[in-house]
């Protein structure tokens, strides 16, 4: 409390400085005179009670200078003096000062872009429920080159009667669309997941409901798209469905939102995720 | 002449206190040889940094200052004590009797128990 009052009062000490100097220099002046009166008394020659008087003051400018340390706050004090000559010179020669400026902001948005795509990337975890325990596997095909290439379905079928390591597999297949007969044609990638993989995922859709194991089959494939172009995935749904080309029921069953499975996301426009059939 | 002790970190603003506690308001000359007096001569006070002593107690609010006119006519600021600063005053110097209490038992000879 005491420590925030003498704070305030040192930043207020910052300003009228004519007045308080004024005030300090009639302060040592006082103090400076009664000193030499009392010498003169105790009989001392004028100069020499001067002389006295001042050495124990410690000497009139150094007595001043660590009152008014302890007047202001020294280190703001520099610190807008530093900013006052700045500003000054930076005012002396505007283009100069327009391209520094110029320079910073490109150097610090750069660098601000960089960061937001590595933190992204490569720092912030995916949004799953244990992004540590996800691993993708895939097919190799080494004499050919291939370190990753998908999984056929026989062979998935395998992997998983086999399977020993894992919690849960499911497959995924990425596939491109072409979406016809509504107005312009439109470019679309796919994803053929099994029932499960939203549950491996730890992801829920944010409306209606993932697959269900019955609808896994084959004859049964039906969709619904989530996207970017619509931010509104209900409006994106009754669109969509009305115009006859996604059955309203499916539509309203999967539609998971492209920002909330960053993983998946890509340049397309939309993202369709299809039961694996 | 050499051989005087400096005032001791902390103990300026003590000394302070209790002068104006004494001797009521009084300008910073007079605190200064007030204090070297009460020493015995012991102390050399710079005069010089009894000012921002009392520039720092008084934005704790322990003492309060105002022009005005000394024994010999001469304008000088005064300073006088606060409520706060009595209590400061009160607090500290207690705290200063623990503490040359606490020292005496350690420097006294032979009374050791052990």
């Amino acid at each position: 409390m005491r420590r925030l009052r003498a704070l305030l009062l040192r930043l207020a000490g910052l300003f009228h400085k004519g007045r308080r100097e004024r005030d300090l220099a009639a302060e040592m002046e006082s103090h400076l005179q009664m000193h030499i009166e009392d010498n003169l008394r105790a009989g001392m020659s004028a100069a020499r009670a001067r002389r006295d008087a001042l050495m124990k003051l410690g000497g009139m400018e150094q007595t001043k200078e660590t009152y008014r340390e302890r007047r202001g706050l020294p280190v703001l004090e520099a610190f807008t003096q530093d900013l006052r000559s700045s500003i000054r010179l930076l005012r002396k020669s505007p283009s100069f000062a327009a391209l520094v400026i110029l320079i910073l902001a490109l150097g610090i948005g750069a660098n601000t872009a960089i960061f937001s795509v590595v933190n992204a990337v490569l720092l912030s975890p995916l949004p799953y429920r244990q992004p540590d325990r996800l691993v993708m596997v895939w097919m190799s095909n080494a004499s050919k080159g291939y370190k990753t290439s998908p999984v056929s379905g026989g062979d998935f079928a395998e992997w998983k009667a086999g399977n020993s390591v894992f919690e849960e597999m499911a497959p995924s297949w990425d596939s491109l669309y072409t979406l016809t007969g509504a107005g312009e044609p439109e470019f679309l990638i796919g994803y053929q997941f099994s029932a499960e993989y939203f549950r491996v995922l730890g992801a829920a859709p944010q409306l209606g409901r993932t697959f269900l194991p019955e609808e896994d089959r084959p004859g049964k494939l039906e969709c619904c798209g989530g996207t970017k172009k619509y931010p509104d995935p209900h409006h994106a749904i009754s669109s969509l469905s009305s115009r006859g080309y996604y059955s309203p029921y499916v539509a309203a069953s999967v539609c998971i939102a492209a920002r909330s499975h960053p993983g998946l996301s890509c340049s397309a426009r939309r993202l369709v995720y299809l039961p694996k059939n | 002449m050499g051989d005087k002790a400096d005032v001791w970190q902390g103990t300026l603003a003590l000394m302070v206190l209790k002068t104006l506690q004494a001797l009521g308001p009084l300008h910073g000359y007079g605190i200064a040889r007030r204090i070297e007096q009460t020493s015995g001569d012991l102390l050399a006070v710079n005069y010089g940094t009894l000012y921002p002593a009392l520039l720092k107690l008084e934005q704790e609010g322990y003492i309060s200052s105002e022009w005005g006119t000394s024994d010999n006519n001469r304008k000088a600021k005064y300073y006088k004590l606060t409520r706060a600063g009595r209590k400061q005053l009160e607090r500290e110097a207690r705290e200063w009797e623990q503490t040359t209490e606490i020292l005496a038992r350690f420097l006294a000879p032979g009374k050791e128990s052990a």
